[in-house]
């Protein structure tokens, strides 16, 4: 792996080139510049408590009252996010290992890697149990951020060939946050060479035509240009299509796939076996990079792409496929495509033209000739004109909507959710004793759950849209997931502590709401909600659904059994419920 | 059912290209102007069960007959079902087409039954295209091909748009919707499968149902959500959302408008269930992906139980169906067979249960069919395949348009995918021509359907 030293002074040619690109559509300066008390200038100054709060729910899986304090102390966003480049990561597999403890004479898990496979059905949970503790309490937020939106990219999912895996999802999990702020080719390699992804889209024990089948596998070929790289047409560095005669061009055909499937032929698991039956057989084969075993490798020519791009013959499995993976990387497409999705994932739905080419610039070049930076892109995308002040210069368009999974961790986060010791079992069996939040998911059609999106297209693709945006070519991916039952109904059973929702049974995720509660029963239900509106909505709550909650708060203030701490959460139910939260702007 | 004046407008609208009504105009107008009378004796429902992923149909139904099946075994290798276990049957159609055996899967027992019943209908080989074509052109250059061929999400989509050549937005059962009903009826889609491009774009938005929509009382507990607002916190919740309707935001503006729709539904959905019917013959299956198809299938034959409840009783209703896991790069599709082929006998028995087998036609599409030859232990994605249609109005026990020989040489192969020889617009013209659109109503719904010779396949009775 490539390792990224002295990033943050090749970014001070970053700020350069941005500055020169004129900043926003609308002339808008590009940040605010204030002097701090020792002199310093800052060009990311954090404006108000409001504004940081909204950085926050970009940055991390949600704003809380401390991190909005600690940020308006810092006053510098760049600042923030280098410390937050600087925080060591917080990897699923070790909290799964180090918190797991064997009862009842069940040894642990650290000790006794082969139980993975033993009580699979059970550590499914583990592996879901690690990622909503450290989404709510990992230190890395920034890092776990970037990882789940890399996970709703580079898709791998519980459903299908993974389900009795839990070791391979976490282990791939973990590919993931390491290479957050990486390099987008290493990231890729390491994606590819993963035996969960290997398993997951079939080209683990893919063979070269006449050895296992007919013709190799082309599964792999196909999703890693259209979904993990290169997209299907021809873009645009600000992420258009280009058109020819009026028509988008694709990028590569039927010929191309068939090409590429021969790339990635030759790789097995760590067991050396090739038989796909004999797969997976060992924690350390679902858990270590796949192997070559050579006499499967397709060592004939591959022409890929139009263009005429060439992997010579002879070349070894290893060496083929990194190629391969170099082309995707450095392809024109990859930069804008690669950008507006995390753009997407992050900040806006509809970003403009103009700000995915400021990233995709970044992408191209970090300021010090090297490509694909992740964690320069990301920079790039959360201190952007659009990020910071989108709401106010484009408030026509900008946002997205919130994930159902980003409503709980946001919630868990800013109001403290206790969680609890917790043994996990396999039918009646007591096997593993850790602290969690026992979560189960968003609702009767667990509609959204860490890496459990029912195909590789992910929980939503990214044109998505009910049909009266998306005729105006305006995209709300995340709206594929609400309308399904589930997400008001769990927050108002969190909220209200009542667990005969389905889902709730046995959750520990009870909520600290002293400082609200406290408002609530002082009748100050105005405070109350401006310091919802504050941890919540970053100032966004609209004074019409402010007034129908006070409404609501006063009509009913007095009714008999109504509690300060109840009102709060009602209150709180009814913010967190409106569409004021749901869209993050 | 009565042609209205609408009907026609919408003809010349859609002819000019403009599809939009007024989605406020359809919120004033009432969908109860059709008369409960009327729409009694003249219930019709088409169910499509999409099976998502692109369902390799052809290890479903297997030639059996000498060279065929030799030829089905060579291209298929390893995944080759044994002759000895199909379930067979015997074709011949009135042109004396096709003369050959066939089997099903040994696990497809119901879907036998009903076959030989002639209450199923095989379609043969069809799939997107611009215009007829076929893989000697393609060799020679000289097709138009759909776009994105082989790729999910752009295949899936022409699927459900019901034209590869023309740009929509709408999806076709959206337009059928829109036809029948130009005010808008929020009760003609329906989907227990989730959000589709199918039914996008009608003057009413497709009604989402799930489980849960069935016995709401957790949701009115709060007075959240779809099946709230009457509640005491669910009026708040209706004030919040209306006023936001206005705001500048045009992703707000369309969310608050969404949900206010969805918080106006409990008064239409009061009384929706009541008695409704309960069924016992439909499982979960095994290793599911999503709500298993006999969970959704169970609410379609619920929710066709109660339809008299329903506000204005549409005549005609659309529903949606999604089964998950088609997508065998790495397996054949033995454990989906068995279950589909039991979940679509369960549903055809609630049909019957329920008097309703002339009025209700299932039928299958999916992403694509699959290559020929396999890749080691599965298939990768292809092109034409063969769709299914159920229910007592098909003319069952058939197979309609012409079965591919399942040969690399084939004349319909090209690069180990079938060549579709039945266009998906003659394949679903078909059938919503017995739902019952006119001609001139099909070519608005399919406006590249008189590229194709074929437009009824006549498997409809």
């Amino acid at each position: 792996m490539k390792r990224m030293t002295s990033r943050f002074a090749g970014w001070v040619t970053v700020f350069l080139l941005m500055t020169g690109c004129g900043g926003g559509e609308g002339g808008e300066v590009s940040s605010v510049e204030k002097e701090t008390d020792s002199g310093r200038t800052v060009r990311y100054a954090v404006a108000s408590a409001n504004e940081a709060s909204a950085f926050l729910s970009r940055a991390t899986f949600g704003a809380t009252p401390e991190e909005i304090d600690r940020l308006v102390r810092l006053g510098d966003y760049d600042l923030w996010l280098q410390e937050q480049f600087q925080e060591p990561p917080s990897y699923h597999m070790a909290w799964a290992e180090e918190r797991a403890e064997g009862v009842g004479g069940v040894d642990d898990l650290k000790d006794h890697p082969e139980d993975w496979k033993r009580f699979s059905d059970a550590l499914g949970y583990l592996q879901r149990d690690a990622w909503w503790d450290i989404a709510v309490h990992g230190k890395d937020q920034l890092r776990q951020r970037v990882a789940f939106a890399l996970s709703e990219i580079l898709v791998i999912s519980r459903n299908g060939p993974l389900l009795t895996y839990p070791d391979a999802r976490i282990s791939y999990y973990d590919v993931l946050v390491r290479h957050a702020f990486d390099s987008y080719e290493e990231l890729l390699k390491a994606v590819t060479y993963h035996p969960a992804m290997g398993k997951y889209l079939s080209y683990l024990g893919n063979a070269k035509a006449g050895t296992r089948g007919a013709h190799p596998d082309e599964n792999y070929a196909r999703e890693v240009m259209q979904l993990f790289s290169i997209g299907l047409y021809r873009l645009d560095r600000d992420g258009r299509r280009l058109l020819r005669d009026g028509r988008p061009q694709p990028v590569y055909d039927q010929k191309d796939i068939e090409q590429m499937a021969k790339i990635f032929t030759g790789l097995t698991d760590d067991n050396g076996q090739f038989e796909t039956e004999a797969s997976f057989s060992s924690h350390h084969a679902r858990t270590s990079a796949m192997v070559a075993v050579e006499e499967y490798h397709d060592r004939s020519e591959k022409r890929l792409f139009s263009e005429g791009r060439l992997v010579p013959a002879g070349g070894d499995t290893k060496g083929d496929i990194d190629k391969a993976l170099h082309m995707l990387a450095t392809h024109p497409n990859t930069a804008p495509f690669v950008s507006r999705r995390l753009i997407q994932r992050l900040v806006t739905s509809n970003p403009s033209p103009a700000y995915v080419e400021r990233v995709a610039e970044v992408f191209e070049d970090n300021g010090k000739g090297e490509r694909g930076d992740l964690g320069a892109v990301v920079r790039a995308i959360l201190l952007d004109d659009e990020a910071l002040h989108g709401a106010r210069n484009r408030p026509e368009i900008f946002g997205k909507f919130r994930e159902p999974l980003l409503y709980f961790t946001h919630l868990f986060r800013a109001f403290h959710a206790q969680d609890g010791y917790h043994i996990l079992r396999q039918g009646d069996t007591p096997l593993y004793r850790y602290r969690s939040f026992n979560f189960n998911g968003t609702g009767y059609t667990r509609q959204e759950g860490p890496l459990e999106a029912l195909t590789v297209f992910n929980y939503f693709t990214p044109e998505d849209a009910p049909y009266t945006l998306k005729k105006e070519g305006i995209a709300a991916p995340e709206l594929e997931l609400y309308g399904k039952q589930g997400i008001d109904e769990v927050l108002m059973g969190i909220i209200h502590k009542n667990d005969s929702i389905y889902g709730l049974f046995e959750i520990s995720a009870d909520l600290q709401l002293e400082k609200e509660s406290a408002l609530a029963s002082g009748k100050r239900y105005g405070e109350l909600l401006d310091r919802l509106d504050g941890i919540l909505t970053a100032g966004h709550l609209s004074a019409s659904t402010r007034e129908a909650i006070l409404s609501y708060a006063r009509a009913h203030a007095s009714d008999e059994g109504m509690s300060g701490e109840k009102m709060a959460r009602h209150m709180l139910g009814l913010v967190i419920t409106s569409p004021d939260y749901a869209l993050q702007r | 059912m009565k042609k209205s004046l609408n009907r026609r407008e919408f003809l010349k609208r859609s002819a000019a290209g403009l599809l939009s009504l007024s989605p406020l105009g359809a919120m004033l107008a009432s969908p109860e102007r059709l008369d409960a009378a009327q729409t009694a004796g003249d219930y019709r429902a088409i169910v499509c069960v999409l099976l998502e992923g692109g369902a390799d149909v052809f290890n479903m139904i297997v030639p059996t007959y000498r060279e065929s099946y030799d030829d089905y075994r060579a291209v298929r290798k390893g995944l080759a079902v044994e002759r000895e276990s199909l379930l067979g049957f015997t074709h011949a159609d009135a042109a004396g087409r096709n003369p050959l055996a066939y089997g099903m899967r040994s696990n497809m027992g119901r879907m036998h039954e009903l076959f030989e019943k002639k209450r199923l209908a095989l379609v043969a080989n069809v799939g997107t295209l611009v215009r007829p074509t076929t893989a000697e052109e393609i060799r020679e250059g000289g097709a138009v091909l759909p776009n994105q061929l082989f790729a999910h999400n752009t295949q899936r989509d022409l699927w459900m748009l019901g034209d590869a050549k023309n740009p929509h937005k709408m999806g076709w059962a959206a337009r059928t919707a829109d036809l029948f009903f130009p005010e808008g009826s929020p009760w003609c889609n329906i989907t227990v499968g989730g959000n589709n491009l199918m039914q996008l774009g009608a003057v009413k938005e497709a009604v989402a149902f799930s489980d849960a929509a069935v016995s709401p009382d957790t949701m009115r507990y709060y007075g959240f959500g779809p099946e709230a607002g009457s509640g005491e916190l669910g009026g708040v919740y209706q004030d919040i959302y209306e006023a936001m309707r206005g705001d500048g935001n045009r992703l707000m503006a369309a969310f608050a408008q969404k949900r206010v729709e969805e918080l106006r539904r409990p008064d239409l959905l009061a009384g929706l269930f009541d008695g409704v019917r309960e069924f016992d013959g439909f499982s979960t299956g095994v290793h599911e992906t999503g709500v298993p198809l006999g969970k959704q299938l169970e609410l379609v034959a619920k929710i066709l139980s109660v339809r008299e409840n329903f506000p204005g009783r549409p005549a005609r209703q659309i529903f949606f169906v999604n089964h998950h896991g088609w997508d065998t790069h790495d397996s054949d599709n033995a454990h989906q067979t068995g279950y589909l082929s039991d979940s679509l006998g369960a549903f055809y028995d609630a049909l019957e249960e329920m008097g309703l087998t002339e009025r209700v036609t299932l039928f299958t599409l999916s992403d694509f069919g699959r290559s020929l030859s396999p890749n080691g232990a599965g298939t990768d994605h292809g092109w034409g395949s063969h769709a299914f249609v159920m229910g007592g109005a098909v003319k069952g026990g058939d197979i309609y348009g012409r079965m591919p020989e399942l040969r690399p040489d084939s004349p319909d192969a090209w690069s180990d995918r079938m060549v579709p020889t039945t266009a998906m617009e003659s394949y679903l013209a078909t059938i919503v021509g017995w739902f019952g659109a006119t001609e001139e109503e099909l070519d608005a719904i399919f406006p590249n359907l008189r590229s194709f010779g074929t437009r009824n396949m006549d498997f409809m009775g």
